[in-house]
């Protein structure tokens, strides 16, 4: 066993594509019953990290194990259920076809093909052929998958890519309802007002390096912001937040002051114009993850 | 169903013409008919070699690269049981395939001479091996190398192995009595297919490069010779039959060692 109790982790993993290195010395836990939320931009690591975890590429270095088994190692997924970023699936297969060869590769229960099917919109859909269906419903369709097999660990990666509004919430459900039932879950997501809502801790990566793991809320250095647009761009920032957290796009010339209180926001904007700033927009609104993201971005 | 068609009219057009040592000359009906059977199962081999050669290794790995196995892959199998499966899959394909072409050249041929050749279907298992080589070879390469190149490198196997073993072609084109001294420059480097001995390096080397080289080539021969009834054990090609088990087994051990350690 490499890592006691956590159900998914990569120590010191590295992994390199060519000239590229995708990761960099990744070493993350996630335990049993949490939902973890893995935020980056583009070209992170995100997508490799969780591809090493299902398989499918070979670390460099450092090893990853799934519910206490190395990784590649066919137990290693008997418990596990993979969404990919990007949901191919046999043309000529129809859908009833193609979940019923999946549920039973994982030893799944045939039965509960057609409640997941149901469960996900796609319960007319089983006889239809997978060559005809748009992205959100081979997407849904994987989710019937996973859905139907059940697994104790989930690794989501952008999960809600393609769907609908209607789609997006049955995703969340059905996290919530998997999560009821111990379920634990590593989502890779671009949305982040998602992420916000179902993961209990995240995990922010850039340049496959982790910079920082935490609970959401903890992320944000304050409940609040106070959004400005200035007339000019001032050489520093930073006097002008008086100590305060804070976020500068030198482009859009736009200030977010992190602030406890709405007093302690309109502190900020009178001090802005003492300062020969005074703003042309003023937004005073509550502090997000995208708000903490940035920056703990290069 | 249109190959069988168009193999079936070359062979009875092929029947038609044919000559021996340059010159048409009357055959007995006995050496016609063993003609035709042998021209119809290269034919059938041929077309099953294209077979394999077209979509067998996209058969195996297609999906893997196109990416639907993504699902396959991430469920508790493992990489060689995937590999195993898909690769019963092309074996079914090229069984059902040859058990087919079998069929129909039998049942012409037992149509013009009122004869059941029942040994055509004792050289499918041989034939069979002969193109699972190949597609074991192809599949190797194409998890080294991948996409069409390696292809390119199973054809050139294929193709090498093949001029190997110009046996019947040669026997009819060449004259099995062909003195060494009017040999073309190139004879002695397929020498042992040739009457008499094998003549310079060249000669000597292809006979023992084709002792371990994949023998497709020398396994269709016995395949032929076994469909045909002629006697086969013991000597002559009969040491390709186990080299080809071998040959065989390591290439698919050697796609599923590697394709275990690739990255998808």
């Amino acid at each position: 066993m490499i890592d006691g109790g956590a159900v998914l982790s990569w120590r010191d993993v590295s992994k390199r594509f060519g000239s590229v290195r995708a990761l960099d010395g990744l070493t993350l836990s996630v335990e049993r019953g949490e939902v973890f939320g893995f935020l980056g931009p583009n070209g992170a690591g995100k997508t490799t990290a969780l591809r090493i975890a299902a398989g499918l590429i070979r670390p460099d270095r450092g090893e990853a194990s799934l519910i206490g088994i190395p990784v590649g190692e066919k137990g290693s997924r008997r418990k596990v259920g993979y969404l990919p970023e990007e949901i191919r699936m046999p043309r000529r297969l129809r859908l009833g076809e193609w979940l019923g060869h999946q549920i039973r590769l994982r030893a799944a229960d045939p039965s509960r093909i057609a409640p997941a099917a149901e469960r996900v919109g796609l319960a007319s859909s089983l006889g239809r052929e997978v060559a005809g269906f748009s992205k959100g419903m081979r997407r849904r369709a994987a989710l019937a998958l996973l859905a139907a097999s059940d697994p104790e660990l989930w690794l989501l990666d952008e999960p809600t890519a393609d769907l609908d509004v209607s789609g997006r919430e049955m995703v969340e459900n059905l996290i919530l309802e998997a999560r009821g039932r111990g379920a634990t879950f590593f989502i890779s997501s671009h949305i982040l007002s998602e992420v916000e809502r179902v993961c209990d801790r995240v995990g922010i990566i850039e340049g496959g390096r982790l910079r920082k793991t935490a609970a959401p809320a903890e992320l944000l250095p304050a409940p609040l912001l106070v959004d400005l647009s200035l007339p000019t761009a001032p050489a520093d920032p930073a006097p002008l937040a008086r100590g305060r957290p804070f976020r500068w796009n030198a482009e859009a010339k736009r200030l977010r002051v992190f602030v406890q209180t709405r007093e302690e926001g309109e502190d900020v904007v009178r001090s802005l114009g003492d300062a020969g700033y005074p703003p042309v927009q003023t937004l005073h609104r509550p502090a997000s993850l995208r708000d903490a993201i940035e920056g703990h971005l290069s | 169903m249109l190959l069988l068609l168009l193999m079936t009219t070359a062979l009875l057009g092929v029947e038609g013409m044919m000559t021996v040592n340059g010159q048409a000359a009357p055959i007995s009906d006995a050496l016609r008919n063993d003609f035709a059977l042998g021209v119809g199962l290269r034919w059938i081999n041929l077309f099953g070699m294209l077979v394999v050669l077209l979509i067998g290794p996209g058969l195996v790995l297609g999906e893997t690269e196109r990416g639907p196995a993504v699902f396959d892959l991430t469920a508790p199998i493992s990489r060689s049981t995937y590999l195993l499966g898909r690769s019963l899959g092309l074996l079914l394909i090229l069984l059902f395939y040859w058990i087919a072409s079998i069929g129909v050249l039998g049942g012409v041929v037992a149509w013009r001479e009122g004869v059941l050749h029942g040994m055509l279907v004792a050289g499918i298992p041989i034939f069979l091996l002969g193109q699972l080589l190949l597609a074991g070879i192809l599949l190797l390469f194409r998890v080294v190398i991948g996409g069409g190149w390696g292809a390119v490198v199973g054809v050139l196997i294929w193709a090498g192995s093949w001029l190997l073993s110009l046996d019947m072609l040669e026997g009819y084109l060449f004259d099995v009595n062909v003195p060494l001294e009017k040999a073309a420059w190139w004879m002695p480097l397929f020498g042992p297919y040739l009457e008499g001995e094998p003549v310079g390096l060249g000669a000597s080397a292809a006979r023992f490069v084709m002792r371990f080289f994949p023998p497709i080539g020398n396994v269709q021969s016995v395949g032929l010779d076994t469909a045909l009834g002629k006697t086969v054990f013991p000597p002559g090609d009969w040491w390709s039959v186990p080299v080809a088990v071998v040959w065989t087994l390591l290439a698919f051990s050697g796609a599923a060692a590697l394709f275990r350690r690739k990255d998808l």
